[in-house]
């Protein structure tokens, strides 16, 4: 199946593409046409053709017609060309499969019901498991880190020594590959790809049968790595050169929550795959105000002092010339959010932020305002625990005395964009904030906006969507509403979601403009500028010229209310780190 | 852990942690502020016992210290005086253990946990006691505790042991006692203070 004929011309300049918010859309100009009942794939791409019989995907929209119509799986992902024999048909009954798989992962393995997205409890379970374990082996992803000498490190589930044969024999494949001078960065295996990555004397290996694009979870890998050097920082390569079978898993003790709530998010937190971090809706004054203070807390000596609740950003800052990176907040926040002493009291702990420097440990004041909102101050000065001490009670008084911390607790009741409430033409200042002032007014219903659309997923069929602003580094996605209510389906949408993502990052390819797929779950609408990501999931029976007028209606509400759900005016993400004063705490120098 | 049932309600009074003024100035005789670190091995209950005396708490559930954890306990001493108790909670694990100097430098108790069940947390305790030797600071008051007392059943480390270790540190702390009461008044409360730590502490062995 052809894409239809794409309106939008590969040889558009990005520059020539409107500025997103400004006003009427390219993609508004698009007329496209659906060629057949099937569901059908446009891709625009800055290069056409690379794809082999020129369709991009197409499953078909009956499920008995998948196994015969639909040409491929997601062949969009970077690992086409590295396939193994798996024929076309296999591949796309593994998809039929996988519907029903996705939906019983994890739940088969929690024995725990379907909605349970804040039933999930952090922490390593099935370790009288190892891999004779039938149940082991038909768990659906697996994580493993291990040592250059095959020593087991971690596993997702199993008790590490048990797993210390099968952890040699991924070390032998991978020492058997390197030996040939090569890497190996996929193996395929039936419907199961297990994914390499190298980095230095530790091994990351997932073996997954989930489908995912090997992008995404090498990604998932990098994250990983990165959760462990925030732990111990990369000096612990050190003790590798010291003793090559050095065991390295006491060093990790206590930390299979801080693993096990980072692949959790691996399935609900967008920032895994989008690199960027969200916001909690906020009104722009109330964000000042804590800025402000946070600023005045930076400039006595503090590298970054973050406020968030949960996984959102209240407000962050940075010493001068110093920069967060996204992904250094997701593991931050992870971290400190799956270890339950935080909120017990105070604590000052060593932390290393990988993409900051992987080297050295900073040193983090963290203290819980209350179940949600928590402060994060980082030193690199080891002494600094009073000092930091002092700067949180000025923190929690002018807080207190502002409002913020009640702000954050309604704006967290009151949940962030809902589809439902896009509004229909496009006023200027109008929703979030015109919400917000309502719900004001009635604070005890906030059911009140969206009876009048559960059951029909908001405007022309939107479901979802995410936006994502490059020149900020944070994206907003809309709450989940009906029907993607359970937390399975919210899985299955963010791996299309992710699916999507790698497929629109493809190396080599270039970043796509749009990209309209349909399938029987959904269709999905993406559209990458220069200035913005926006994907989109829509009723699979949307209609297509309605769903992108829909987007540009999107793109225009975040215009509108960019003031209170993106941190603006934060120190630019430059990549100009100051590192000179650094504590060289090394690890080394305890082991 | 040992502490779960019928523990004498002598940490009552909590000093509120989150508002709790720190004087930061001059040690005045009237209100004394001391340094107290825990230390031990992963699992041994240090944070139970930290929650027990600071809140009156007694979480059954296990949560790990990430860093260390910082708590302060005020009591009132019988001639109207206050003892503030700065408690570092300091997280077990291994990779933490080049830390420890960052908690326990200017302390003057340390409480020193191992789990009775547990020889390696005694090996541990040992290894504590003595690294505090030589690099604490020489007043130092060191108080062992063998935690989990309710797991009789499974005593690895033998009560003799252990009491005979409390001894010494009983022993070693009233030779602090004497040495400075006469001298030091300051120094004579933190004991005092500390000693009534080191009874509320010995109060999980105590009920074997």
């Amino acid at each position: 199946m052809s894409s239809s004929s794409p309106s939008i011309s590969s040889d558009d300049e990005p520059n020539s593409n409107p500025k997103p918010i400004d006003g009427e859309l390219s993609l508004a100009s698009v007329t496209l046409n659906e060629s057949n009942g099937n569901g059908s794939v446009s891709v625009n791409k800055n290069e056409n053709n690379r794809q082999d019989g020129g369709g991009e995907i197409a499953w078909g929209r009956k499920i008995s017609e998948v196994e015969v119509e639909a040409p491929s799986s997601p062949s969009s992902s970077g690992y086409v060309g590295e396939r193994g024999s798996s024929s076309e048909t296999t591949n796309s009954r593994i998809e039929d499969d996988e519907i029903q798989q996705v939906d019983n992962d994890d739940g088969f393995v929690d024995g725990v019901n379907h909605s349970r997205a804040s039933s999930w409890v952090p922490g390593k379970r099935h370790v009288d498991e190892d891999d004779a374990s039938i149940s082991w082996r038909k768990r659906k992803k697996h994580f493993f880190i291990l040592s250059h000498s095959g020593k087991p490190i971690y596993s997702r589930y199993g008790d590490e020594h048990k797993l210390a044969g099968f952890s040699a024999t991924l070390q032998a494949i991978i020492s058997f590959v390197e030996n040939g001078g090569d890497h190996v960065k996929l193996v395929r295996a039936g419907n199961h790809q297990v994914i390499f990555l190298v980095k230095g004397p530790i091994y990351l290996v997932c073996i997954s049968c989930t489908e995912e694009p090997y992008e995404s979870l090498k990604g998932q890998l990098e994250l990983i790595y990165g959760q462990m050097i925030l732990i111990l920082t990369k000096s612990v390569n050190r003790c590798f050169d010291k003793n090559p079978k050095f065991d390295m898993t006491p060093l990790l003790g206590g930390t299979d929550v801080v693993f096990s709530s980072l692949i959790h998010s691996f399935s609900w937190n967008p920032a895994t795959f989008l690199h960027a971090y969200t916001c909690l809706p906020l009104a722009y004054a109330t964000r000042q105000a804590a800025g402000a203070i946070l600023q005045d807390v930076a400039d006595s000596g503090v590298l970054f002092a973050l406020l968030m609740c949960k996984n959102k950003v209240i407000s962050l800052v940075g010493a001068q010339k110093a920069s967060l990176h996204p992904d250094d907040m997701l593991l931050l926040s992870n971290f400190v959010m799956s270890s339950e002493s935080f909120r017990t009291s105070e604590c000052f702990s060593p932390i290393c932020l990988p993409r900051y420097n992987p080297m050295a440990f900073l040193y983090a004041y963290v203290h819980y305002f209350d179940d949600d909102t928590y402060l994060m101050l980082l030193t690199t000065s080891s002494d600094a625990f009073y000092h930091l001490k002092d700067c949180r009670i000025r923190i929690e008084t002018v807080l207190l005395k502002s409002n913020v911390l009640s702000e954050v607790q309604r704006s967290l009741l009151e949940g962030g964009m809902r589809v439902e409430d896009l509004p229909l033409d496009p006023l200027p200042r109008s929703s979030l904030s015109h919400r917000m002032s309502q719900q004001r007014l009635l604070t005890d219903s906030p059911e009140r906006f969206r009876e009048s659309s559960v059951g029909i997923g908001g405007p022309a069929g939107l479901w979802n969507f995410i936006y994502r602003s490059i020149y900020l580094d944070q994206y907003v996605s809309s709450e989940f509403s009906s029907p993607i209510n359970s937390h399975q389906q919210q899985k299955r949408l963010y791996r299309a979601y992710q699916k999507l993502y790698s497929s629109m990052h493809e190396k080599g390819i270039g970043p796509h403009r749009t990209q309209f797929r349909r399938d029987e779950n959904y269709v999905l609408l993406c559209w990458v500028t220069p200035d913005f990501e926006l994907y989109a999931a829509f009723d699979p029976l949307a209609d297509k010229a309605l769903a992108i007028k829909t987007c540009n209606r999107v793109c225009q509400w975040v215009k509108d209310v960019e003031n209170e759900i993106f941190l603006q005016g934060a120190s630019p993400f430059s990549c100009a780190t100051d590192k000179a004063e650094f504590a060289a705490l090394m690890l080394e120098s305890y082991l | 852990m040992g502490c779960a049932a019928s523990i004498p309600d002598k940490s009552s009074g909590r000093s509120g942690g989150l508002n709790n003024l720190e004087n930061g100035g001059a040690p005045d005789a009237k209100n004394l502020r001391v340094k107290l670190v825990l230390l031990g091995d992963s699992g041994v209950g240090k944070s139970c016992i930290v929650l027990r005396f600071v809140r009156g708490q007694f979480d059954p559930t296990s949560k790990v210290t990430v860093g260390a954890s910082f708590l302060s306990q005020t009591i009132a001493l019988q001639d109207s005086t206050t003892v503030k108790f700065e408690i570092w909670d300091t997280a077990g694990q291994e990779r933490y253990a080049a830390l420890a100097p960052l908690y326990y430098r200017g302390a003057a108790v340390a409480v020193i946990v191992y789990d009775i069940t547990s020889p390696e947390s005694f090996t541990k305790a040992q290894y504590w006691v003595k690294e505090l030797q030589k690099h604490g600071s020489p007043d130092i008051v060191m108080a062992l505790v063998g935690n989990k007392a309710d797991l009789q059943d499974s005593r690895e480390v033998p009560a003799q042991v252990s009491v005979k270790s409390v001894n010494v540190l009983i022993c070693f702390m009233s030779v602090h006692f004497h040495l400075f009461s006469g001298l030091n008044r300051y120094i004579c409360k933190i004991v005092i203070g500390s000693s009534m730590i080191l009874h509320f502490m010995l109060y999980f062995e105590g009920r074997d």
